[in-house]
């Protein structure tokens, strides 16, 4: 157990990942939501509508959990001085990095899952590589750590704030579901 | 030492309020029905949708190509309706209207994915037919399900859409059933599309994504000899995928386990696009065959023409994909005869809506009301019927539930729009007017202000566009009698029965807007 505990980063050191998570996930969310929000208002309620919502915030909380195992499970995977001896620098800049390239899965899905396996291992490793430049980057310009410390400690208020909207939207859903 | 009664005082009270509530919905039941006798002894209806059927690609109704060969040996002993419409162009409005007899200015479900609205739920086939006989839906399409899950108060059976599928119910839709439309509109169909762009959620909709496309290539890879373009599925949000031979096996079993006078409502997806004809079929149709060059659909832009090429191979596409679902369907109806199901039961084979291959257009995701879009086929079998029967009166999808109502002994509502069909009940009347409509971009609670609306009447046609951004609004008026495939806009030509046909539908839109309409 000691081991694994001092493989994992610690919590102060997590908290500004997974915030600089949270900003990624929860703000493309809502941007995805206000798109589709007109042409709900032409169908549905305001209740129906709030519903809706809810659930989304579950789903992008779950998503980043996950998307933070990730993180923490590369932290974990890897020699200490890689990752987790910096892991709330490096690790928020990685968060930033990991959206992009779920995007990008996301964006060009299809033509990805068609690729051949070798040309599928090269786009992984093209990925790994995007993920140690990010490390690089923010290790050797202080320039750049400079950001990532402003950004993780900076989005912990959207932590705060989705936190307490997805806690909301846990009621509504049980509500629903429940009664 | 006193015994402990077998139920206690509460649970006496809880059960005698439970009754005299069960008593006091079936008197009012009574009431409201004054027809109310069992129905048990009457015969039972099988309702069978093929979604995105259009009576223009069949060769039933005349089309160039052999599409339908085993549905045309089922007509031999039914009722064809050879100028039957939907009242929409696209599954939520058309199907609603088929379940509740009303157009879609009224049950307002005329949006993608679109519910009936609230106060108009308790009126649908479902409620109507009674709770003396068992009521089971069934159903591919997850637009239809929400309808389903909306009348579900009334369904005895309500068949999981993943029922008959290669691939199983993802875990959240079980934990979630109890809020199906709210949390099927918001995961299923928006922060999980499978949509190839981007989703509202990134790792769940990756991993739904990659989930579904590595089970379907896994499934193609399997069945690729039978089905060369894929194994059949449905369109992104179900991300359902499945064999069409399983699908009718499931509709034998479940058709002959009915009790006698069931109502079973079963709407498969196919022949809907993505189209997966079976092997056999795939060159049937590479005949070199052309239909009439057509003039551009009025909304579409010049340059946003769909290319001729595309719209030659998916129109082959779309009649082999017809033929194979005509091949199960023969199978299915040979097992109906074979097992006496058609002996004890009215079969009614029907469409929602059609397709469009012409026009610089494909599918039926668009504004238009052409004849393929909006013309589907209606045929009825009844318990014991020998021969066929054609009818060429226009009959419309809001007269399916008020025939099957009157059919089976049951009092018509007067919710209905319908009226009786010809044949079975009704009369033959070519001046009734039948209307269609697509309002996607109105509001479901106000006025429909931006909407295409069509009228037929005899034996004319009258398209009316209004309201699209940027658009001109216009209109089109065609003689389906001299000219069927809708050739020559006649309103400059005939102007009389343009401007009577013009008010007639103006005075109908005038008519369902009042109560959006503030005094």
């Amino acid at each position: 157990m000691k081991w694994i505990r001092e493989r994992l980063p610690a919590w102060p050191g997590i908290f500004p990942v997974y915030s600089a998570l949270v900003f990624w996930a929860y703000g493309w969310y809502m941007l995805m939501f206000m798109f589709k929000l007109p042409s709900w208002m032409l169908e549905v309620t305001f209740g129906e509508i709030v519903a809706y919502f809810s659930y989304g915030l579950i789903l992008v909380f779950w998503d980043t959990v996950q998307m933070l195992a990730i993180l923490v499970g590369l932290s974990f995977v890897l020699p200490r001085s890689w990752l987790n001896d910096d892991f709330s620098v490096s690790g928020t800049a990685l968060a930033g990095l990991l959206f992009f390239w779920i995007m990008f899965a996301q964006f060009a899905f299809v033509g990805l899952v068609n690729l051949p396996p070798s040309q599928q291992i090269a786009v992984l490793v093209v990925a790994l590589l995007g993920f140690i430049l990010a490390v690089l980057l923010v290790r050797r310009f202080p320039a750049f750590r400079k950001l990532a410390v402003w950004f993780g400690s900076s989005a912990g208020i959207f932590a705060y704030l989705y936190g307490f909207l997805t806690a909301l939207g846990v009621v509504v859903v049980l509500i629903r579901n429940l009664s | 030492m006193t015994m402990k009664p077998p139920i206690s005082r509460r649970d006496f009270l809880k059960l005698l309020a439970l009754t005299a509530a069960t008593f006091l919905s079936k008197s009012v039941d009574r009431l409201l029905f004054p027809g109310g006798k069992s129905h048990s002894d009457t015969p039972g209806v099988i309702i069978l949708v093929l979604d995105t059927l259009s009576a223009l690609n069949m060769s039933l109704h005349g089309y160039a190509r052999q599409t339908t060969p085993n549905m045309e040996r089922f007509a031999s002993r039914s009722n064809v309706y050879h100028s039957h419409y939907s009242t929409a162009n696209f599954t939520s409005p058309g199907t609603a209207s088929i379940l509740t007899g009303t157009h879609p200015w009224t049950h307002r479900a005329f949006h993608n994915e679109g519910l009936v609205s609230a106060e108009k739920t308790d009126s649908n086939l479902f409620r109507w037919w009674g709770d003396d006989s068992i009521r089971l839906g069934y159903t591919q399409n997850a637009w239809v399900d929400l309808l389903l899950d909306q009348f579900s108060s009334w369904l005895d059976v309500h068949l999981n859409l993943y029922k008959f599928n290669l691939n199983k119910e993802p875990f959240y839709r079980k934990l979630l059933k109890n809020d199906f439309s709210a949390s099927y509109r918001s995961l299923d169909s928006f922060s999980m599309e499978l949509d190839p762009n981007f989703s509202a959620s990134l790792m769940s909709a990756l991993m739904r994504k990659t989930s579904f496309y590595l089970g379907k290539q896994a499934a193609d890879r399997e069945h690729a000899s039978q089905y060369p373009m894929g194994v059949p599925q449905t369109v992104n949000d179900v991300a359902s995928y499945f064999l069409l031979e399983d699908v009718f096996d499931g509709l034998m079993e479940s058709s002959k386990s009915l009790p006698p006078s069931a109502l079973a409502y079963f709407h498969l997806y196919p022949p809907h696009f993505p189209y997966a004809p079976r092997a056999k079929f795939m060159d049937v149709f590479k005949d070199g065959w052309l239909p009439p060059v057509k003039p551009t659909a009025r909304l579409v832009k010049a340059g946003d023409e769909e290319a001729e090429t595309r719209i030659v191979l998916e129109r082959e596409h779309y009649d082999a994909y017809i033929a194979t679902v005509d091949e199960d369907f023969g199978r299915l109806f040979d097992f109906m005869e074979r097992e006496g199901v058609l002996e004890k039961n009215y079969v009614v084979l029907t469409s929602d809506h059609g397709d469009i291959y012409e026009r610089g257009v494909i599918g039926h995701t668009n504004e238009y009301l052409y004849e393929p879009l909006i013309r589907v086929p209606l045929i009825i079998s009844s318990p014991g019927q020998t021969s066929r029967v054609d009818v060429r009166t226009p009959t419309s999808s809001v007269d399916l539930a008020p025939t099957l109502l009157a059919l089976t002994g049951r009092p018509i509502p007067i919710a209905c729009e319908g009226v009786l069909l010809p044949g079975l009940g009704g009369e033959e009347d070519a001046q009734r007017p039948i209307f269609s409509m697509d309002a996607k971009s109105s509001h479901v609670r106000g006025p429909i202000r931006t909407a295409t609306l069509s009228i037929r009447k005899g034996q004319f046609k009258l398209i009316w566009y209004f309201g699209y951004e940027g658009l001109e609004d216009g209109f089109e008026l065609f003689d389906l009698e001299n000219d069927p495939e809708e050739m020559s806009n006649l309103t400059a030509a005939r102007p009389a029965l343009f401007s009577d046909l013009r008010a007639e539908l103006d005075a109908k839109l005038r008519e369902v807007n009042a109560p959006f309409v503030k005094e």
